[in-house]
C-alpha cells in the first residue's frame, strides 16, 4: 500500500472518528456531572429502561416477521407468493413516526389511546416498519447460497426441515443479526415515533437537554450513554460472526424448487405474509390517501417542490459520497497486507454508524458552533452541506461493507492480472473491477438513498436556516395535528422511495 | 439395474438431454463421458431426482423413480451424489459433514472414521471446511456421499481437483469399496483415462444425445463413429485402399474408412518390405514418441506412437506396417444413434 494511500486513509478515518472524540471531549472537559447525577436519581433509569426495552422488543418482534417472510417466500409456493415477495419490503417506504401517528389517531377514535401510546405498542409499530431490513437481508442470504445446500441434503437422504434447521438457518444467521442490528440502531436513533407516542427514550432526553435545558455537557453525556447500546451490539456482532458472512453479494443466486404446500397451509402462508404488509403499509396508506384527499384542492405545490428537491439532493448526494468513500475504504482494505487496516476501517465506520443519530447530530452542532467562530464558517452551518456531511458520516458504513462484501467474491488474482495488463489502475478499476461488483454498488446506493430520504433526527437537530425536506415537513405538520398536508408530503415521499425500495429488494435477492 | 428410457429434458432455448436410453447393471460402475455442455451433469441430476424429465422414465430395479407423472423425491431414492462444486456445509466441520446423512447415530462415528481413512483424510476430522484445499474438500464430499450407504452413487467429476499420484491410489481404493459393497455408480467425467479405469460401461454423450454405450475396450477399439474414436485418443482414419498398403493381403473394402490406432502401427527399417514413409514431425510425450509420417507418393499423414530408445528425426526414411494382431475397425462417420 502506498504512503499516499496510507495518509489519505488515515485522514479520512480521523474525519469519521472526529464526532465521537468531539462528543467525548465536550462531555468530560470540564467534567460537570451534577446535572447527570440529578437525572440519574430521578428519570434517567426510566429513559434507559424504555430505550433498551423498546429496542429489544422491536428487534424480537421484527425478527420472526422478517425471517418468516424470507423463509416462506424463498422455499414455498403459495397463492400470491410473487406479489408478496416484493410487497413485504414495502413498509420500508413509510416513516415509522407516521405509521405511529396513523395508529395513534385510530386509537383515539376507538378510545384505545393508553394501549397504543405505550412502549409495547411502540415496539410493535417500529417492528412493523423496520422488519424489511431483516426480511431483505435474510432472503438475500437464502437466495444466494442455500439452494445448493438443500439439494445436498436431499442427496444424503435428509429432508427439508432438518437441512433448514441445521444448515440454512445457521448460515443465514450473520444476515439476520445484521438486520437486527440495523433495527436496533434505527430504534435507538428514532425521535419521531417516541415523540408521537409520548415515550421517554434517551434520544428524547438528549433532545431536551440541548433544546430545552441548553445544557451542552449534559446533552453530550446523555448522547454518549445513548451510543452505548448500539455500540455494544456492533461489537457483539463482530465477535459473534468473526467477520464470517458465509456469503458474498457476488454469489450467483439460485432458488431451490419451491415446495407446494397443502391447500390450508398455502393460504395460511399467504395470510402470514400478507399481515405485516397490511398492517405496516396498506392500512396506513389508506388513511394517508383519505387525509390527502381532504387537502389536495387547497395545497400549494411550490412548497412541496422545494422539500422534494432537497430530499432528492440529499439522498443522491449522500449515496454518491458514501459510494466514493466506501469504495476508497474497501479498496484500501483489499490492498493492505495484513488485517489491521481492514479492522481499523471496520471499527471506525461501525462506531460512526453505531452512534445514534442524535449523538452524531450533537457532535456536529459542536462543530458548527466552532465553525461560526472562525471566518466564513457559516457556510457549513447554514446550508444543506451540514446535513450532507452528517448523513455521509453516518451511512458510509453501508457502502463500505456492501462493496467489501462484493470484492470478497472477486479473486485477488484479478488484481495481479490487472497489474500485468499494462494499463493504468483507474482503467482496470473502471473497466474490470467495478463491473464485477455492480450489484453491491447498486445495493449500497439504493440503501443509502432510501435511509437518507427518510432520515428525520439528523435533519431535525441540525436543520440549517431555511432548510426543509419531505421528512422534516411531514413531522412538523403531524406535530401540530395537520394530517392532510402531512399525508400529501408522505405520499410524495412514498412516490420517491417505492421504486428504490422494490429495486433494493430485487438486487439483494439477485434478481435485478 | 438402473434403467433410463427415452429421457428428454429441455429448456426454452435448447434440448439438454435428447431421447436418452441406457442401462447400468446393479453393482457395476458406468461413466458418463462427453465434452462440456454435453448433458452429463443434467443426466446425473435427473437420476438423483433433483430435476425431472420432460418425457421418458427412470427405474431402479422394479421401482419407477421418474416419469412425467411420477417423481420419487431425491431423499427417498436411496442414492447419494458428489457435486462438482462439492457443496459442503460451511458451518459444520469435516466430521459433521460426513456424518450429516447417517441415520443411526451409533453407526456414525465408526463409519465416518472408516471413510476418512479410506480417502486418507483422517487427520482433517475436526477441521473447518474453509481451511481445506480443493482436493481435500473433494474427498470430504466423497466420504459424505459414501457415508449414507447408497444403493446408487452419483459422482460429478469426483477427482478433478486431486493430484495425479493420489488420484491413482484413490481410484483403486474407491473401486474396491464400491465392488465390496455392491454399490452401483454413475460417474460424470471428461477424462477418458478416469473412465477407462473405473468403468464397466461408458456412456458417451454429445449435445445431449447418447452416441455410444459399451465397455471401455469396445469403445476404444470399435467406437460408434469417428467423433467417439477421436474423443478417446489419437486416430488414423484411412480408406481400405490406403490401409492396404500397410497391411497387404488383408480383406478390406477399398472405399470403406477404417480406424487404426497409432500404437497398432509398427515402424521397421526402410526397404524391409514394409510401406515406405518419411518422418514429417515428431513430438516427445515421455512414455512414447508421436511420429507423423507421410507415405510415399501422395498418401495421407499417419500417426504412430513409438516406445523404446530410438529417436527419429524429421526427413528420415522408415518402413510402416500394421501389427498382425491389430484389427482395423470400419468407421461409420454418421453418429450411431
Amino acid at each position: 500500500m502506498s504512503t499516499l494511500r496510507r495518509v489519505l486513509t488515515g485522514l479520512a478515518l480521523a474525519l469519521f472518528l472526529a464526532p465521537a472524540l468531539l462528543l467525548l471531549f465536550r462531555a468530560t472537559a470540564p467534567l460537570e456531572t451534577a446535572a447527570l447525577w440529578r437525572l440519574a436519581d430521578t428519570v434517567l433509569p426510566g429513559y434507559v429502561a424504555t430505550t433498551v426495552l423498546l429496542a429489544a422488543a422491536a428487534a424480537m418482534l421484527a425478527l420472526p416477521i422478517g425471517v418468516g417472510g424470507a423463509w416462506l417466500t424463498t422455499f414455498f409456493e403459495f397463492p400470491g407468493r410473487r406479489l408478496l415477495d416484493s410487497a413485504l419490503a414495502l413498509p420500508l417506504v413509510l416513516p415509522s413516526y407516521l405509521v405511529a401517528i396513523v395508529y395513534r389517531e385510530l386509537s383515539h377514535r376507538f378510545d384505545w389511546s393508553p394501549v397504543v401510546e405505550s412502549p409495547p405498542a411502540a415496539a410493535f409499530l417500529l417492528a412493523l416498519t423496520l422488519y424489511p431490513y431483516i426480511y431483505m437481508l435474510t432472503q438475500a442470504s437464502f437466495r444466494r447460497q442455500t439452494a445448493g445446500y438443500l439439494e445436498a441434503g436431499w442427496t444424503l437422504g435428509v429432508g427439508r426441515w432438518r437441512t433448514t434447521w441445521q444448515i440454512l438457518l445457521p448460515l443465514a444467521l450473520p444476515a439476520m443479526l445484521l438486520g437486527v442490528l440495523l433495527v436496533v440502531v434505527e430504534v435507538v436513533s428514532d425521535f419521531g415515533t417516541a415523540s408521537a407516542l409520548g415515550l421517554r427514550t434517551l434520544t428524547i432526553a438528549v433532545h431536551r437537554a440541548w433544546f430545552s435545558q441548553y445544557d451542552q455537557a449534559l446533552a453530550a453525556q446523555l448522547a454518549l450513554l445513548t451510543a452505548l447500546l448500539p455500540l455494544l451490539l456492533v461489537a457483539a456482532y463482530g465477535g459473534l460472526t468473526q467477520g464470517r458472512s458465509f456469503t458474498t453479494l457476488t454469489n450467483r443466486p439460485r432458488s431451490p424448487e419451491r415446495q407446494h404446500l397443502s391447500f390450508s397451509l398455502a393460504w395460511l402462508a399467504a395470510a402470514a405474509c400478507s399481515l405485516p404488509v397490511l398492517l405496516g403499509f396498506a392500512w396506513p396508506m389508506l388513511w394517508l390517501l383519505a387525509w390527502a384527499a381532504e387537502a389536495i384542492d387547497r395545497f400549494r405545490l411550490r412548497e412541496l417542490y422545494g422539500d422534494l428537491l432537497n430530499t432528492l439532493l440529499l439522498g443522491i448526494g449522500t449515496a454518491a459520497l458514501t459510494l466514493l468513500l466506501g469504495l476508497f475504504f474497501a479498496l484500501t482494505a483489499r490492498a493492505a497486507d495484513g488485517p489491521h487496516w481492514r479492522l481499523g476501517i471496520l471499527s471506525v465506520l461501525s462506531l460512526t454508524y453505531g452512534m445514534p443519530a442524535i449523538a452524531l447530530a450533537i457532535a456536529l452542532l459542536f462543530l458548527t458552533g466552532w465553525s461560526y467562530q472562525t471566518a466564513g464558517g457559516a457556510w457549513l452551518a447554514d446550508t444543506l452541506l451540514l446535513v450532507l456531511l452528517a448523513t455521509t458520516l453516518r451511512f458510509t458504513a453501508f457502502a463500505s461493507f456492501s462493496i467489501e462484501s462484493g470484492l470478497a467474491g472477486v479473486s485477488p488474482r484479478l488484481d495481479d492480472a490487472l497489474r500485468c495488463a499494462g494499463r493504468g489502475r483507474l482503467h482496470g478499476l473502471l473497466r474490470v473491477l467495478l463491473p464485477q461488483i455492480r450489484g453491491p454498488l447498486v445495493i449500497a446506493a439504493l440503501l443509502v438513498f432510501v435511509i437518507t430520504s427518510k432520515e428525520l433526527t439528523l435533519s431535525l437537530v441540525l436543520q440549517p436556516f431555511g432548510y426543509g425536506s419531505l421528512a422534516l415537513s411531514i413531522f412538523r405538520f403531524a406535530e401540530i395535528d395537520l394530517y392532510p398536508p402531512a399525508a400529501l408530503y408522505t405520499l410524495s415521499l412514498v412516490l420517491v422511495l417505492i421504486y428504490p425500495v422494490l429495486s433494493l429488494n430485487r438486487w439483494l435477492g439477485g434478481r435485478p | 439395474m438402473l434403467r433410463g428410457t427415452a429421457l428428454t429434458r429441455a429448456t426454452r432455448t435448447r434440448t439438454i438431454l435428447n431421447n436418452l436410453s441406457f442401462e447400468v447393471p446393479a453393482g457395476t460402475t458406468a461413466t458418463v463421458l462427453g465434452p462440456s455442455g454435453s448433458g452429463k451433469t443434467t443426466l446425473l441430476r435427473l437420476v438423483m431426482g433433483l430435476d425431472r424429465p420432460d418425457t421418458g422414465e427412470l427405474r431402479l430395479g422394479d421401482q419407477l423413480l421418474s416419469s412425467p407423472d411420477r417423481h420419487v423425491p431425491p431423499q427417498k431414492r436411496g442414492m447419494s451424489m458428489v457435486f462438482q462444486e462439492f457443496t459442503l456445509f460451511p458451518n459444520l466441520d469435516v466430521e459433521g459433514n460426513v456424518a450429516f446423512g447417517v441415520k443411526r447415530a451409533r453407526d456414525a462415528e465408526t463409519r465416518v472414521d472408516a471413510l476418512l481413512e479410506l480417502l486418507e483424510i483422517s487427520q482433517l476430522k475436526h477441521r473447518r471446511i474453509d481451511n481445506l484445499s480443493g482436493g481435500e474438500q473433494q474427498r470430504v464430499a466423497l466420504a459424505r456421499a459414501l457415508a449414507v450407504a447408497p444403493r446408487v452413487l452419483l459422482m460429478d467429476e469426483p477427482f478433478s481437483n486431486i493430484d495425479a499420484m493420489l488420484r491413482q491410489r484413490l481410484f483403486e481404493r474407491l473401486h474396491s469399496y464400491l465392488r465390496a459393497n455392491g454399490i452401483t455408480a454413475l460417474v460424470a467425467t471428461h477424462d477418458h483415462q478416469e473412465a477407462f479405469y473405473f468403468s464397466d460401461h461408458i456412456l458417451v454423450l454429445k449435445d445431449g444425445r447418447l452416441i455410444d454405450h459399451n465397455p471401455p475396450r469396445r469403445i476404444y477399439e470399435q467406437p460408434a463413429n469417428a467423433w467417439v474414436a477421436e474423443f478417446f485418443g489419437d486416430t488414423n482414419l484411412l480408406t481400405g485402399a490406403e490401409l492396404g498398403v500397410l497391411a497387404p493381403g488383408r480383406p478390406l473394402q477399398p472405399a470403406a474408412r477404417y480406424l487404426v490406432r497409432p500404437e497398432t502401427i509398427e515402424l521397421t527399417d526402410p526397404g524391409s518390405g514394409a510401406a515406405a514413409a518419411t518422418v514429417a514431425k515428431t513430438v516427445y510425450y515421455g512414455a512414447y514418441q508421436e511420429v507423423r509420417l507421410r507415405l510415399e507418393g501422395t498418401g495421407p499423414e499417419i500417426r504412430v506412437h513409438c516406445t523404446g530408445p530410438k529417436t527419429l528425426r524429421v526427413g528420415e526414411q522408415v518402413g510402416l506396417m500394421l501389427r498382425t494382431d491389430a484389427a482395423p475397425h470400419p468407421i461409420n462417420d454418421e453418429p450411431a444413434d
